[in-house]
């Protein structure tokens, strides 16, 4: 749909969240406290162009821009924040300002802007206290981090946290329908604060001495009937709006103008904070708990403050209220199930589950099982026969599902072909046998279009731990579960341990060292040479990534690569590597015709995550430019199972770097279909047989047989073969006499930094 | 002020003649080098230093050098231009640092360079002047470290350095070394007045339409429509254009794209067509969710913006006449107006210098800095009036 004329309130709101969404990016990347305000300053001013941004923790200035290095000044700083609209001040002159406070565990934090010409509007005001209360949750968390060590629980909480909000401020930007906006925000809160109700009420449109639920976690129908609609000041959602502040209640029941209903359904802590529309306060966000002893600390009540400014941004929209109004019983429905299947959906099965996880008997050997079921190579079907086709076979698994579990349990649609049965009252075996009936139900046989297709599904199971008492841990570990699944081929059960259990944190705690690698500089390239197999002359290096890790020292590949590519950092390192190559190939060619690297070519490894960036062949069509290299200077290796995964758009990717020029290889050639035919499809130059054969070679007469086919037919369509792995002489002699042109392995040179390549090792002899 | 320029192709006659023709004035306090990378750069320093030994030089390549000296104006290709800056007036401090490798690098590299801010006594007015290698990297930081050395007070200016088209390599001079990756800054301090005028000169064409999916300098889809074919179809881009590379770059040359910014909008270069994933790809960021407009200029627009920045730039000076003026002007301004429409504009500048001599170059991108904390721009005519 084209959108002549947009409306500028719907992308002012794109605009601010995307802002937030980009400075959350920027701060969160930045391993240490001082360098996160610095940047985080810088972004404050860009935001709104102001001069000036200064933070301030208990009055001292803690990082500044726009005044000169040593001449901040200090004093009227603090004195602006405390508060005067318009000001004037040394290296700026008359400005307006606009003063954040927050108060937390730092102490009294304010943010100060000053903006020459112009003041600050209310729009600016919540972009600016959204992206200030992000700084100040990333402060805490990065000290904390420092506080604990690094302790995992911390790290995990970061990482939810930021994960959360960035799905909040994704679904505002991608303009998701506000009911979908607001349930972001209150699983967000109930989640990450582990509350079991969380309400959100905003002022009724028609009465604005009333407050009306807008969206809800956790409160059954009745009480909701009852409370629904309630005059501004009753409870401590609406205290929060009549007072415009923070409101914490330790003992709900006691509390001033507690609601009836809550009290009798057993509530016992609350705490609530306003949100605003058009900067006036316009309702409130409360969450709260029943069990006693639950506090709120005060780094809960900046999370509890940090989502409500997510709602006041969700809400600046003048169709938000509207929308909220006309369609909020609809959405209820709407948002508890999948439209295709009619299934549960996401949101339900969590809320049963959550149920289900509350009435269990600790002593019980009747347990409560998940299954995640994920149907293998669904996006061929859909992508191949179309969504409508898709569409019709993810019915008809659901159906079946239906009709393979027990009576009572529930079959919900999490997203896409993502099914989840839940089962209460279950031992393991029987579990187990649930499990089987699924397999075998969505194995049988699909017509379509005429055809018959047999469908398979991983099924990851898992059984509620003592531990678990939210509903996303075990929904979790059964993910986890049924991706190992997936890993072992599909097709199968997989059934979650702590083992799963501890690899997947170990998993996280990688990603995030990673995500601090490649920011601070500790990857590292190594090179290992190709040499023609007859003359010995040196006609590439491939270039290998290290992680040169701080405590672990230096890291092989396989040790961070496949956590790279799960959490999709796969693309940034890629980057780094082909730009570290590229200016190192460079650095090369630059010594002259007389050195034996004047002429050499730099392999690269590109993944297929890779491939899936749609910025790929732009980022490597700039560094080869940046470099001033020649397209020959650079190559790149693929493995065989890139080409066969998506075919067409790989197929583009390759040919828009034929045209660049650069050598293309398929890489660990035999370790995956080992389809020749396929390579007259693909514009590859160069095979590489993967080691395994030439090691095998002197054992087993089969594995020359197997060399010798695959050089022959390589030739016959004009590509090049290079054998990986050659170790010895006499693996030299056999590869060469079976025709490879190339070799590369110990016997020529390990992989080593490129300052350790000998000159004297390739000089070319005369 | 003073301005030399020369064409002779051999490097050391045309260093010296250059610089002699500059140092004609008042004694100079610093050199500014514009010229082409056809010249033996080295050689050609060391004869401009030889002329005036101890000055201290700052200098980059270009993409095209305009001059205005000596009752004529000239803008073209493989020449140098060298300004003498000079007289009691002035204070003057250089530096350079080379851009490291890493996120940081061209911000810790801009700090450095724009830190000699703080080498000399302030006078009533000061800019910094930044010369940097536009093939480095995302200059949006050049302009941020530049700005956490100044402070609100200092504004900046300067421009991106050339290699004549071939976005290979490009040179930075300081003194009497050449570097390539690198920022070369020079604080100008005045007792008399200093404007800068900022124009583009291209004018919006149609409806404004949504960035409604973006990552970096990469843009994906406007209105959610793929980026590419709504600005071929809605420009009405010629049809090689849609298919060919070359021939998209030379129609995106002279159809950038507008952003809209609290104080105005701001011009995106359209670098390159990803014609897989119809999708363009620009010259800096261009935020998701944010307004957009194509635009288009002719020579007419590009002209009207030299006058408009100019104007900008002498108002600041108020009734007194300039000493001289340097521009920094973007090379897509010269693919629109041509060979012919350069000497065109460079008679235009000559005419409000009424006249003091100008100096500038082609660049890949400018920079100005006048308000707020941002300042890098592109297709943009930057112009500084020396009082």
């Amino acid at each position: 749909m084209s959108v002549s004329e947009p409306d500028p309130t719907e992308s002012r709101r794109g605009w601010l969240s995307h802002q937030l969404s980009e400075f959350l990016a920027v701060v969160s990347s930045y391993p240490n406290e001082a360098a996160a305000i610095e940047r985080g300053v810088d972004r404050l001013a860009e935001a709104v162009e102001a001069e000036v941004a200064a933070v301030m923790f208990d009055g001292q200035l803690a990082a500044s821009v726009g005044f000169r290095p040593g001449q901040e000044p200090q004093d009227e700083l603090a004195a602006i924040a405390i508060g005067t609209s318009h000001v004037s001040v040394t290296g700026v002159g008359d400005a307006f300002a606009l003063v954040i406070g927050m108060d937390g565990d730092e102490g009294d934090v304010r943010v100060v802007l000053l903006r020459v010409g112009a003041p600050f509007s209310q729009e600016e005001g919540i972009l600016l206290r959204g992206m200030a209360r992000v700084l100040v949750l990333t402060v805490r968390l990065l000290r904390l981090l420092e506080l604990e060590r690094i302790s995992r629980r911390s790290l995990q909480e970061r990482q939810e946290l930021l994960e959360r909000l960035f799905r909040i401020q994704r679904s505002i930007s991608h303009r998701a329908p506000i009911a979908e906006v607001l349930s972001a925000i209150t699983d967000g809160a109930s989640s990450l604060l582990d509350a079991e109700v969380v309400s959100l009420r905003i002022l009724d449109e028609d009465d604005p001495g009333y407050l009306r639920i807008a969206a809800s976690v956790g409160i059954d129908d009745d009480t909701l009937a009852s409370i629904f609609r309630r005059p501004i000041g009753e409870g401590v959602g609406g205290r929060a709006v009549s007072e415009g502040r923070l409101v914490v209640a330790d003992e709900y029941e006691k509390t001033e103008n507690a609601l009836p209903a809550f009290v009798t359904s057993g509530l016992q802590t609350a705490m609530a904070a306003p949100v605003y529309r058009d900067g006036k306060v316009a309702g409130s966000l409360l969450v709260a708990s029943y069990d006693r002893r639950r506090t709120y600390t005060p780094s809960e009540h900046d999370m509890l403050l940090a989502f409500a400014e997510h709602t006041s941004l969700a809400l600046n929209d003048s169709s938000a209220i509207e929308a909220i109004n006309r369609a909020y019983t609809d959405a209820m429905h709407r948002a508890t199930h999948d439209q295709l299947t009619g299934l549960p959906n996401r949101a339900l099965v969590l809320d049963r589950l959550g149920h289900a996880l509350a009435r269990r008997r600790p002593a019980d050997d009747q347990q409560l099982c998940v299954l995640f079921v994920d149907l293998d190579r669904f996006k061929a079907i859909n992508d191949s026969l179309g969504h409508s086709v898709g569409d019709e076979v993810l019915s008809l698994v659901a159906n079946r599902l239906r009709a393979a579990v027990r009576p009572a349990d529930t079959v919900a649609r999490l997203s896409g072909d993502e099914f989840v049965v839940v089962c209460e009252d279950i031992t393991t075996a029987e579990a187990m046998r649930v499990a089987d009936r699924v397999e075998a139900s969505i194995a049988e046989p699909i017509s379509l279009f005429g055809r018959e297709n047999v469908l398979t599904a991983s099924v990851g199971l898992a059984m509620a731990q003592a531990h678990d008492v939210r509903p996303e841990d075990i929904l979790r570990d059964a993910d986890v579960a049924m991706y190992r699944a997936k890993e072992r081929g599909g097709a199968r059960i997989e059934v979650f341990d702590e083992g799963i259990r501890s690899q997947m944190l170990a998993r996280i705690e990688m990603e995030h060292a990673l995500r601090r690698a490649l920011s601070s500089d500790e990857l590292r390239l190594h090179y290992q040479p190709v040499v023609a197999a007859d003359s010995g002359k040196l006609v590439a290096l491939e270039a290998l990534v290290r992680w040169q890790h701080p405590e672990d020292g230096l890291l092989p590949p396989d040790v961070f690569v496949p956590v790279a590519e799960q959490s999709g950092l796969i693309v940034p390192l890629g980057h780094w590597v082909i730009e570290e190559a590229c200016r190192q190939v460079a650095a090369w060619r630059a010594l002259g015709p007389d050195s034996p690297f004047a002429e050499v070519r730099v392999d690269i490894n590109l993944s297929g995550r890779q491939f899936a960036d749609t910025g790929l062949l732009a980022t490597i069509c700039n560094a080869i430019r940046r470099h001033g290299l020649p397209g020959h200077a650079v190559g790149f290796e693929i493995t065989e199972s890139v080409l066969m995964d998506d075919g067409d758009s790989t197929v583009a990717v390759l040919r828009g770097l034929k045209e660049l020029g650069v050598h293309l290889a398929i890489d660990d050639f035999g370790t995956g279909y080992s389809s020749l035919s396929y390579l007259e499809s693909f514009p590859v130059d160069t095979v590489k047989i993967d080691r395994s054969f030439v090691q095998r070679m002197s054992s087993s007469g089969a594995n020359d047989v197997i060399i010798s086919a695959v050089v022959s037919l390589a030739r016959a369509l004009g590509h090049d073969v290079i054998a990986e792995g050659v170790e010895t002489a006499e693996q030299l002699e056999q590869v060469r006499s079976l025709g490879c042109q190339y070799v590369q392995g110990y016997y020529f040179g390990r992989p080593v930094p490129a300052r350790d390549l000998s000159v004297e090792r390739f000089a070319v002899s005369a | 002020m003073g301005v030399g320029r020369s064409e002779d192709q051999d490097s050391a006659t045309a260093g010296s003649t250059a610089t002699r023709a500059a140092l004609a004035g008042a004694d100079a306090r610093l050199l500014i080098v514009f010229c082409s990378d056809a010249y033996d750069l080295p050689t050609l320093l060391a004869a401009v230093r030889a002329e005036a030994p101890g000055v201290p030089l700052i200098g980059c390549s270009t993409a095209g050098e305009l001059a205005v000296a000596n009752d004529e104006a000239n803008a073209g290709d493989t020449a140098v231009v060298v300004t003498a800056l000079g007289g009691a007036g002035f204070s003057i401090a250089t530096r350079h640092a080379i851009i490291e490798p890493g996120d940081a690098g061209l911000r810790e590299a801009s700090f450095q360079a724009a830190g000699c801010v703080s080498d000399v006594e302030t006078r009533a007015h000061t800019v910094v002047m930044v010369l940097s290698d536009g093939l480095a990297g995302d200059q949006e930081e050049i302009v941020r470290g530049a700005y956490r050395a100044t402070g609100a007070t200092v504004p900046l200016v300067g421009g991106c350095a050339g290699d004549d088209l071939k976005m290979t390599t490009t040179f930075q001079f300081h003194d009497d070394e050449v570097f390539t990756g690198a920022v070369v800054a020079a604080t100008i301090a005045s007792d008399a007045p200093l404007g800068i005028g900022v124009r583009h000169g291209w004018r919006r064409v149609g409806d404004p339409m949504v960035v409604t999916h973006s990552d970096g300098n990469h843009l994906f889809t406007l209105d959610d429509q793929p980026a590419l074919d709504t600005y071929l179809d809605r420009l009405g881009g010629p049809a090689d254009a849609y298919t060919d590379p070359a021939a998209f770059t030379r129609f995106a040359l002279t159809h950038p794209l507008g952003l809209s910014r609290r104080s105005g909008e701001e011009v995106r270069f359209v670098a390159e067509a990803d014609f897989d994933a119809r999708s363009l790809v620009c010259i800096a960021n261009v935020a998701k969710g944010g307004l957009a407009w194509f635009m288009e200029g002719d020579e007419a627009s590009v002209i009207s913006a030299t006058d408009d920045a100019c104007g900008e730039a002498l108002l600041a000076l108020g009734e007194r006449p300039p000493l001289g003026m340097i521009a920094f002007d973007c090379i897509a301004r010269r693919g629109v107006m041509g060979d012919d429409g350069i000497q065109r504009e460079v008679g235009r500048l000559a005419s409000f210098a009424t006249g003091a001599p100008v100096a500038g170059f082609y660049t890949y991108g400018e920079f100005a800095r006048t308000h707020g904390t941002t300042g890098f721009h592109n297709q943009t005519l930057v112009v500084l009036a020396l009082g």
